[in-house]
């Protein structure tokens, strides 16, 4: 925002959001009268606008740790995914409206994730709002804690023996799942290399149970492979994305994330894209 | 002050104008919800020590949540205790702001540090009053932000629960004499009466940081996870009249060309 200056090429992207609206600025309206004044409708306030498209803000590159001792198969503080265990974390939690655009992961493992001696691994990412409803239609605030209350009904995700992210009452939603066969050089996803989960195209069924006992469910049934949305993740305040996996690929593993967003909760398109008109001139030829 | 409220005379706006001004005021940012780790030995009384999430019965701990890189203003500090509670009368959790330099409770310029050294010729080194006077007493030119007891805190279920520090509304009495000595938020300390946030946020500076401070009574081992919410641009602007005028069409008439 600071030394504006015009030195590159407009480009304003166009996404497709739920929450974090597009808006089409009517260009030039009221600002006819004041052109000379501030430029407005002028390829200062489209920079502006390109500024506020383009802004950036992004968490550093660190190991996920499970929550806490009911998040998950391990205990709580501990980056470390064992064979047949299962982990879950939050990643990301959103004190204002705002639109996570990359979640750059990075699986250190003893083994390839994707390497499938029995059954295969699991991975998923929910957004859950607060307060959010659970399958059985109760409120429940967010919690990092999944066995460890009152009644078991703690954990994000579904309590009740429905599909992940299928539940017509529940408010959280399924944004990924997957087994671990994407999770392959084709997709930039071997082992310590790092990638972004955008990237990757859901495959799989995810059997029943695969999740249970995280962050991501207290139960849930047979639930069908979902990518995220290339647009990305519109996220209300409060939101938070919940992470989970179920380790099977026969040695431990270690994941490293970072989450990319869009600090400025809207994106503004400017109609016209560019500013002040040539006013045409021509030879009044008209005799008098 | 560093960040300000700003009101602009829309003499020469636009609805473009306006949005962009609303767009700037609305921008968030936030750090990684992660665990709190005592970065020192000396950053607290809790047995493990350095590098561990882990404060046991009868510690405190203390660590830095935030440093502001240049003006902002924080306006969400999400907090959750996991393992155990922190819910009782005798816990207490307090957030400083220090600036850079800083001057203690002495009259005294110093630096922000982690870690000092007790009862060495730099003893009076950690944040806050190195002297029996209340938190923020003196000359100190570092903040109380919020100091309360645990009974404000979640307590349904009591462990789990992610909350916003800015929606607990501080309680109890004083914080006793002494609750965070050997800390970096004091040395040593009087009794201080307890504060809430301010619920329009925390003005940064340039190098200011956020430090907190935590003691543990509840009677079982804790852990914290937490994240900081802050608005990236430094200052609040507000348009008023808060959109322009459309435009307005000029009024037409046949051209007289006879």
């Amino acid at each position: 925002m600071h030394n504006l200056c015009v030195t590159t090429p407009l480009k304003i992207e166009t996404r497709v959001k739920v929450v974090v609206k597009t808006k089409t600025l009517g260009f030039g309206s009221g600002a006819r009268t004041d052109e000379a004044q501030v430029g407005a409708g002028s390829e200062i306030s489209a920079e502006v606008v390109s500024q506020l498209n383009r802004a950036l803000s992004v968490t550093p590159l660190m190991h996920i740790v499970q929550s806490s001792d009911g998040g998950g198969t391990n205990d709580g503080y501990d980056a470390e995914v064992g064979n047949n265990t299962r982990m879950s974390a939050v990643l990301f939690s959103a004190p204002e409206d705002c639109f996570v655009t990359a979640i750059r992961l990075c699986i250190c493992g003893d083994i390839e994730f994707s390497a499938t001696p029995g059954l295969p691994s699991a991975m998923c990412l929910l957004k859950v709002p607060l307060p959010w409803i659970d399958a059985a239609g109760n409120s429940q605030v967010l919690q990092v804690d999944g066995s460890d209350n009152p009644g078991g009904v703690s954990a994000h995700g579904d309590v009740a023996a429905v599909a992940l992210g299928a539940s017509p009452v529940a408010t959280y939603s399924l944004e990924f799942i997957s087994d671990n066969s994407p999770f392959i050089a084709d997709n930039n996803a071997v082992n310590h290399q790092i990638f972004d989960l955008f990237d990757i195209p859901a495959a799989g069924t995810i059997a029943a149970g695969y999740l249970t006992d995280t962050l991501i469910a207290e139960d849930h049934a047979l639930t069908n492979a979902q990518s995220l949305n290339p647009a990305g993740i519109s996220l209300v305040r409060g939101d938070v994305l919940t992470w989970g996996v179920y380790n099977r690929c026969g040695a431990e593993i270690r994941v490293q994330y970072s989450i990319a967003y869009r600090p400025v909760k809207d994106e503004l398109v400017l109609d016209p894209n560019i500013s002040q008109s040539v006013i045409s001139t021509s030879v009044d030829n008209r005799s008098r | 002050m560093g960040c300000e409220s700003k009101t602009l005379i829309n003499d020469v706006g636009s609805a473009v104008l306006a949005e962009v001004v609303k767009q700037l005021s609305n921008a968030s940012s936030v750090t990684p919800f992660t665990h709190v780790i005592q970065a020192t030995d000396t950053a607290g009384t809790a047995g493990p020590g350095a590098d561990t999430p882990n404060l046991p019965d009868g510690d405190n701990t203390s660590g830095i949540l935030f440093i502001a890189h240049e003006d902002c203003f924080v306006t969400s500090i999400k907090l959750c205790q996991t393992s155990n509670e922190l819910t009782t009368v005798n816990d207490y959790i307090c957030v400083l702001k220090v600036p850079l330099p800083w001057t203690d409770s002495l009259g005294v310029l110093r630096f922000q540090q982690c870690g000092f050294e007790v009862g060495g010729t730099n003893s009076i080194t950690a944040h806050g009053d190195a002297v029996a006077i209340p938190l923020g007493g003196g000359q100190s030119t570092y903040t109380v932000e919020y100091l309360s007891d645990g009974t404000p805190l979640p307590t349904a279920p009591a462990t789990g629960v992610i909350y916003d520090l800015f929606d607990v509304t501080a309680a109890g009495g004083p914080c006793p004499a002494g609750t965070f000595n050997n800390s970096w938020v004091a040395l040593d300390h009087a009794g201080t009466p307890v504060v809430s946030l301010n619920p329009n946020g925390i003005l940064m500076n340039a190098g200011d940081v956020l430090m907190y401070g935590m003691y543990n009574s509840g009677g079982g081992t804790v852990r914290q996870e937490f994240c900081v919410g802050y608005a990236p641009v430094k200052d609040k602007l507000i348009l008023t009249p808060d959109y322009a005028q459309l435009m307005r069409n000029y009024s037409v008439k046949d051209r007289d060309e006879g």
